[in-house]
């Protein structure tokens, strides 16, 4: 009978790099699950949460930064033109969060940010509209 | 529930489904990209958090910075434009430009209500 790495029998090594990956990644949503239990603890009335909220802050970066270097790894052959599609997916994604506030009305126009956004909006859509002709 | 609390909520549930993707033995890299996706919103989450001064004050900060967000990554977008690097061959432009354009249009007649009530 055949048995499925991972079950038994199982060596991490047999894995090689790909086991090295999951193993940093599930350590990391591991450190981020425990950063978010000690943030609940200090939610009592009174209790100041944002010592732990920072580490909690440190721990996402962290986490951020490790499946960022994963995802270029995996992309050595195209990496540029992965990176500008990320750039873009991340700008209309967003964009479209933005939007959904607009509709709602949460967001609006006296909001530190506003006119900014406003600024660098108008300015894509010109560079981008010649671009693309 | 508080805002920290359903924040807390959120972020838990985001991370026991990563926690348990992360057990699958082939993880597709779209996964990643939605994991990443998922970090992204949770950090501005904890900035908002850590920026407020009270809890009145969390949503303010969460548009605050994601208006801040925003200008960055359209800017990054423009920077490519100018250098080549993002050009009419990069997937999604098209779609993004629609967006930018409806976007841009709500804050204009928004900011011109703003404008024209302040009068």
């Amino acid at each position: 009978m055949q048995v499925r790495l991972g079950y038994i029998g199982f060596y991490p090594q047999d894995f090689g790099d790909e086991y090295v990956m999951h193993q940093d990644l599930r350590d990391g949503v591991r450190e981020l699950r425990k950063a978010l239990r000690v943030v609940a603890a200090h939610l009592e009335p009174g209790e100041d949460s944002k010592p732990s909220m920072r580490d909690l802050g440190t721990a996402v970066d962290g986490l951020r930064g490790s499946i960022w270097g994963i995802l270029q790894d995996a992309h050595t052959d195209d990496l540029r033109e992965y990176q500008a599609e990320v750039r873009v997916a991340r700008a209309g994604e967003i964009c479209g969060l933005v939007l959904e506030h607009l509709y709602t009305a949460t967001i609006r126009p006296d909001l530190e940010g506003y006119e900014m956004l406003r600024a660098s909006l108008r300015e894509l859509h010109a560079i981008a509209g010649k671009e693309m002709g | 529930m508080s805002e920290l609390d359903r924040a807390i909520t959120f972020i838990d549930r985001a991370l026991a489904e990563i926690e348990s993707r992360l057990r699958e033995p082939d993880i597709p890299i779209s996964a990643l990209e939605d994991f990443k996706a998922t970090l992204d919103s949770t950090r501005t989450v904890v900035q908002a958090i850590i920026g407020a001064s009270g809890p009145g004050d969390y949503e303010h900060n969460v548009y605050r910075f994601r208006l801040r967000r925003a200008a960055q990554v359209c800017q990054s977008v423009l920077f490519g434009l100018l250098d080549g690097s993002i050009n009419p061959s990069t997937p999604g432009l098209t779609e993004l430009r629609a967006t930018v354009a409806e976007t841009l249009q709500h804050m204009d007649a928004f900011a011109g209500g703003a404008d024209k009530t302040a009068r």
